[in-house]
C-alpha cells in the first residue's frame, strides 16, 4: 500500500498552530478595540461593574445591563482568557476548541462574565486533580461548562442573600457544578448519540434543574428576565460583517487563493465529533465560519430582527460551530423548521427569544445532515415548542437552554428515525 | 488509569467496524496491553481492496491524539451504527496500516499517560 501522504488541500498540516492561535486571537482583540467606539474607558469600567454584579439570568443582555462597550470588553476578556488557558495547556487549535472559544465569547454578551465563570472552571480543574489527569483533557468541558455562569451570579446577587453569604454560596455552587460536569458530559452524550452539538447545554440543563429545585425548596425563586438592547443594527452589522468577511479572506488566502473544496465540506453530517479543522483543514474551516456568519447575520436583518447581545451571541456561536459540525446545508433546514414553528405557533417571530432560538436551534444540524432536510425541518419545528417550555425548569440559570432542549429533541427523534431506516447487514 | 479498559474496547470496536464497512467478515484481533501502552492489531484476508475507503480511513486517524476531545467524547466511539473514525484517531498515539499479499493489517497503539 502506498505510504500515507497528507492531502495538499488539508492545509491544517501546513498552517502552524502558532498562526492558527494568532488568527483566532485577533478577533477578541478586534472586539476590544470596537468597545471604545461606543463608550469611554470610564463608562466601560462602570458597565463592567454592573455586568459582574448582575444576576445574569437568561435573557440579560449585557449591552443593556452595562453598556455596549463593556459588553464587548467582557466578551473580549473571556475569549482571551480561554485562548490563554488553551495555549498554556498546549492544546491544538482544533475545531472543537474554536467552537468553545467563540461560544464563550458569544455568551459573554449575555450571561457569562469574568466573575461567574471562574468557580466553574476551578471546579473542573479540581475534578482533573482528583482524577490525577491533565487539565487539558477537560478544557472543552471547562469552557462549555461556563453555561452555568448565571447559577453563580444569581445565588451571589439575585437571591437577596447578604453579599458575603451570596458570594460564598454562589461560588460553592459553581465549584460543585464544575466538579460534576465532566462525569455527566461523557455520560449524557450517549443519550443523543452526538446529534445535538451543544451537549454541555443538555448536561447543564439537568444540573441547573437540580440547583433550581434546591433553591425553590428553600422558598426562593428566580424572577424571569428579558433585558435586551435596541437600536444598534447598523454599527453591529458593520462590525460583524468585517469579522466574517475577514474569515472568508483569510480562508481564501490560506486555501491557495481559492474556495476550492469548500462545497466538499457539506458532505459531513456534522454529528459529533466532526472536527472540520482536522478533517478538511483550517482554511476551509475559516471559509465555512465566514459563510455561516454572513448567512446568520443576513437572516436576522432580513426578518427585521434587532441585533443585540443575545443575537450577536447566537451568531458567534453558529460561527464557532462552523469549525465543529455546522455548515449551510445542515443548519438551514433546522432554522427553517424553527421559523415555520414560530409562524404557526403563538410566538412573536421577531422577538429576541424566538430569534435566538432560530440561531441556537442549529445544535440539531446533525439531524438534517444525517437524515435529510425534512428531518431537519421537523426537528426545528419541534425544537421551538420544547425550548419555550423548559427554561422554567432551571430558572434561566443554564445559558444553553437550546442545548438542553436540543438534547431532548435529538435523544427522542434519532431513535425514531433510526427505527425506520434499513438495517445494515 | 480510570476508564482505560473501556476506551481500549471502544477503539477495538471502531477498528472491527471499519473492517465490516469494507465487507470483511472475519477479522482477527490481537491485543497486547502493557504497563505503558496497549497495541491492537486487526488483520484479515481482503481481496479487491477499496483503496479510496482505506485512504480516507488512514487520513482520518492520522491526526494524532487529541486529549481535549478524548475525555468529552470517547463515549461516542464504538457504536456500529455511527462509526467514528475521526474520534478513533483522537484516541490513539500511532497507527500503522498495511496491505500486502491480500492481507489488510491495521495496528494502533495507545499510550497510558
Amino acid at each position: 500500500m502506498k505510504p500515507f501522504k497528507p492531502n495538499p488541500s488539508m492545509d491544517c498540516r501546513i498552517i502552524s498552530e502558532k498562526v492558527k492561535f494568532r488568527i483566532i486571537l485577533s478577533y477578541p482583540l478586534f472586539f476590544l478595540l470596537c468597545a471604545f467606539i461606543f463608550n469611554t474607558p470610564i463608562e466601560i469600567v462602570n458597565g463592567l461593574r454592573k455586568i459582574i454584579l448582575s444576576p445574569s439570568i437568561l435573557i440579560s443582555d449585557y449591552m443593556a445591563v452595562g453598556n455596549v462597550g463593556s459588553a464587548f470588553v467582557n466578551s473580549s476578556l473571556l475569549m482571551l482568557l480561554a485562548i490563554l488557558i488553551a495555549y498554556q495547556n498546549k492544546s491544538h487549535m482544533t475545531g472543537s476548541l474554536i467552537a468553545a472559544i467563540f461560544t464563550v465569547g458569544g455568551f459573554s454578551f449575555f450571561g457569562k462574565n469574568i466573575y461567574n465563570i471562574i468557580s466553574i472552571i476551578l471546579g473542573v480543574y479540581l475534578h482533573s486533580r482528583i482524577q490525577k489527569e491533565k487539565f487539558s483533557k477537560y478544557l472543552l468541558i471547562a469552557f462549555f461548562g461556563t453555561s452555568l455562569g448565571p447559577l453563580v451570579s444569581q445565588i451571589s446577587f439575585g437571591l437577596g442573600l447578604t453579599p458575603v453569604l451570596g458570594i460564598l454560596f454562589g461560588n460553592i455552587a459553581g465549584i460543585i457544578a464544575g466538579l460534576i460536569l465532566p462525569a455527566l458530559a461523557g455520560h449524557f452524550v450517549k443519550f443523543h448519540q452526538g446529534f445535538s452539538l451543544y451537549n454541555i447545554g443538555f448536561v447543564s440543563g439537568m444540573v441547573g434543574t437540580f440547583f433550581m429545585s434546591i433553591i425553590r425548596a428553600f422558598g426562593k425563586n428566580n424572577e424571569k428576565a428579558l433585558i435586551v438592547s435596541v437600536g444598534n443594527n447598523l454599527e453591529f452589522s458593520i462590525i460583524l460583517g468585517l469579522c466574517f468577511v475577514s474569515f472568508l479572506i483569510l480562508g481564501f488566502v490560506y486555501n491557495n487563493k481559492s474556495f476550492r473544496n469548500y462545497i466538499r465540506l457539506f458532505r459531513h453530517s456534522g454529528r459529533l465529533i466532526e472536527d472540520f479543522v482536522l478533517m478538511d483543514g483550517f482554511a476551509i474551516t475559516l471559509i465555512n465560519m465566514g459563510t455561516l456568519g454572513l448567512i446568520s447575520t443576513a437572516f436576522m436583518l432580513l426578518i427585521s430582527g434587532e441585533l443585540n447581545g443575545p443575537i450577536i451571541g447566537g451568531i458567534l456561536t453558529v460561527v464557532g460551530f462552523g469549525a465543529f459540525g455546522k455548515h449551510p446545508k445542515n443548519i438551514i433546514p433546522v432554522m427553517a423548521g424553527v421559523f415555520l414553528g414560530a409562524y404557526f405557533q403563538v410566538w412573536d417571530i421577531t422577538s429576541t427569544p424566538v430569534l435566538i432560538t432560530v440561531l441556537y436551534s442549529t445544535t440539531l444540524a446533525p439531524i438534517a445532515g444525517k437524515f435529510g432536510w425534512k428531518a431537519g425541518l421537523l426537528a426545528g419545528f419541534l425544537h421551538i415548542t420544547i425550548v419555550m417550555n423548559i427554561g422554567d425548569l432551571h430558572g434561566g440559570m443554564n445559558l444553553y437552554n437550546n442545548g438542553f432542549a436540543g438534547g431532548l429533541v435529538a435523544g427522542t427523534l434519532v431513535p425514531i428515525f433510526e427505527s425506520f431506516r434499513k438495517e445494515e447487514i | 488509569m480510570k476508564g482505560e479498559r473501556d476506551k481500549i474496547l471502544k477503539i477495538m470496536n471502531e477498528l472491527v467496524c471499519f473492517f465490516f464497512t469494507l465487507g470483511i467478515s472475519d477479522p482477527h484481533i490481537d491485543i497486547k496491553k502493557t504497563e505503558t501502552s496497549t497495541t491492537i492489531l486487526v488483520e484479515a484476508a481482503y481481496k479487491d481492496p477499496d483503496h479510496k475507503k482505506i485512504d480516507r480511513f488512514q487520513e482520518l486517524i492520522q491526526n494524532g491524539r487529541q486529549e481535549d476531545l478524548e475525555e468529552y467524547y470517547w463515549n461516542l466511539a464504538g457504536n456500529s451504527q455511527y462509526p467514528e473514525f475521526i474520534l478513533l484517531g483522537t484516541l490513539i498515539d500511532s497507527a500503522n496500516i498495511s496491505y500486502e499479499n491480500q492481507i489488510l493489517r491495521i495496528e494502533v497503539t495507545r499510550k497510558h499517560n
